[in-house]
């Protein structure tokens, strides 16, 4: 399935309830691409949220993934599986169901062009910018290392990482397929906006 | 109780927390080499692809020796491992989207504290029931007091699937759960803790098979 190229990824500190508040928002405004990254939950009640998730989605033919369980993506019949570099190699999950997408994490060069080689259909780099839920992923990449890595790939890069309207264009200039983000989504009181400005950087690209 | 009951007799719960004495690896050895009947492999957390390659590992020495493997929570890692099957608790996937996933011929357990919980786990079309925790115990932090043995009992008297004890059982109380009427026993700290995992092993084999000859 198609994945279009803005990511909203879930806040690992929200609930359910929150989450499925701030995915409902987005999708009503636009967002076709919703990634759930939950590292707390239970798997019950992570595949609860999933399928609810899922519902969501489908109305709005949007692409759904889930990070790290591939059981629950396939439970909820999710279009695909977000894995993180340290998590099982994409190899293992398109041996056990091919039509899945899969997108790996990466925090260097060196992890995202072994992501390709491994068999990922995309890679989600960063953090390209400072910001506070990428703390633990050390000093931002900058977006010199995105264009490294934007050239080096041939599959889609999504930039992920503190980025903000006016450097989601020069994320896009760099050469990344799309823009991921967290805070933005969250911290918005006006989600149409949000959702349009980035648009509108990506569909100039 | 069903007569291909893969579930019979030493039930050995290699966990990772707390942290064994031994690779994981060479404690499931020990523990074949002690005669375990069967195994279920615990990680809470992430699976690093160091510890995938140490599932597979242990898939393949079950295999060879012909005993389950079970995995805990986990149904990605038992489906792309081929395990034997998922072990799941109260708060992981619902059985029956676990039985969809995994088809008929694996082996789905399913722990239970109350006699409720086991009929419902009974019904939902899990293959066996893991009962407990039945004594104290210091692995997993507990909300809960024990459910003892009149409550193991019970269990073991209205299910038809069979009954695995789980929870601070050791050499010295095993005889009594075996009494109880279950199917299978299973083991934490008493062989993962273990100085001599192949000895504690043999010993509560012993009992057990004494218990059910």
């Amino acid at each position: 399935m198609h994945m279009p190229p803005l990511m909203l990824i879930t806040d690992n500190a929200a609930n359910s309830q929150q989450i499925i508040s701030v995915v409902t928002n987005a999708c009503e405004n636009g967002v076709r691409t919703v990634q759930l990254r939950q590292k707390n939950m239970h798997a019950r009640e992570l595949w609860q949220l999933a399928n609810k998730l899922r519902q969501l989605t489908a109305e709005y033919r949007a692409f759904l993934t889930i990070n790290g369980r591939l059981d629950i993506a396939l439970a909820v019949n999710a279009d695909g599986v977000h894995l993180s570099e340290k998590d099982l190699s994409p190899q293992v999950v398109k041996k056990l169901k091919p039509s899945l997408t899969v997108g790996v994490s990466t925090h260097s060069v060196e992890s995202a062009l072994r992501a390709q080689q491994e068999g990922a259909d995309y890679v989600v780099f960063g953090p390209i910018f400072e910001t506070p839920s990428k703390i633990a992923f050390g000093p931002p990449q900058g977006i010199s290392r995105l264009e490294m890595v934007t050239q080096l790939l041939s599959i889609p890069v999504i930039a992920v990482g503190g980025i903000s309207f006016e450097q989601a264009a020069a994320c896009l200039a760099a050469g990344a397929y799309g823009i991921a983000a967290i805070g933005a989504f969250v911290q918005t009181n006006d989600m149409r906006a949000t959702v349009n400005t980035f648009q509108k950087e990506l569909d100039a690209y | 109780m069903r007569t291909n009951n893969r579930m019979q007799g030493l039930h050995l719960v290699l966990s990772t927390e707390p942290k064994p004495h031994l690779p994981i690896v060479e404690l499931a050895l020990a523990a074949i080499d002690g005669k375990v009947d069967s195994i279920q492999f615990r990680h809470k957390g992430d699976y690093s692809r160091e510890l995938f390659a140490i599932v597979l590992d242990l898939v393949k020495i079950c295999k060879q020796v012909n005993i389950p493997l079970v995995i805990n929570d986990r149904l990605d890692i038992a489906l792309a491992t081929n395990a034997s099957g998922v072990h799941l608790g109260q708060t992981d996937l619902p059985l029956s989207v676990a039985r969809k996933l995994l088809g008929a011929d694996k082996l789905i357990g399913a722990t239970a504290s109350t006699l409720e919980q086991a009929k419902r786990a009974e019904m939902e079309g899990a293959d066996y029931v893991g009962f407990g925790h039945i004594f104290p115990t210091q692995t997993k932090i507990k909300t809960t007091p024990p459910v003892g043995l009149v409550a193991l009992r019970e269990v073991c008297q209205q299910l038809n699937i069979p009954v695995v004890a789980i929870g601070g059982i050791d050499a010295k109380n095993v005889d009594e759960v075996c009494q109880a009427g279950v199917s299978g026993v299973a083991i934490v700290s008493a062989i993962c803790a273990s100085p001599t995992p192949r000895a504690a092993t043999a010993t509560l084999k012993s009992i057990i098979q004494d218990n059910f000859q």
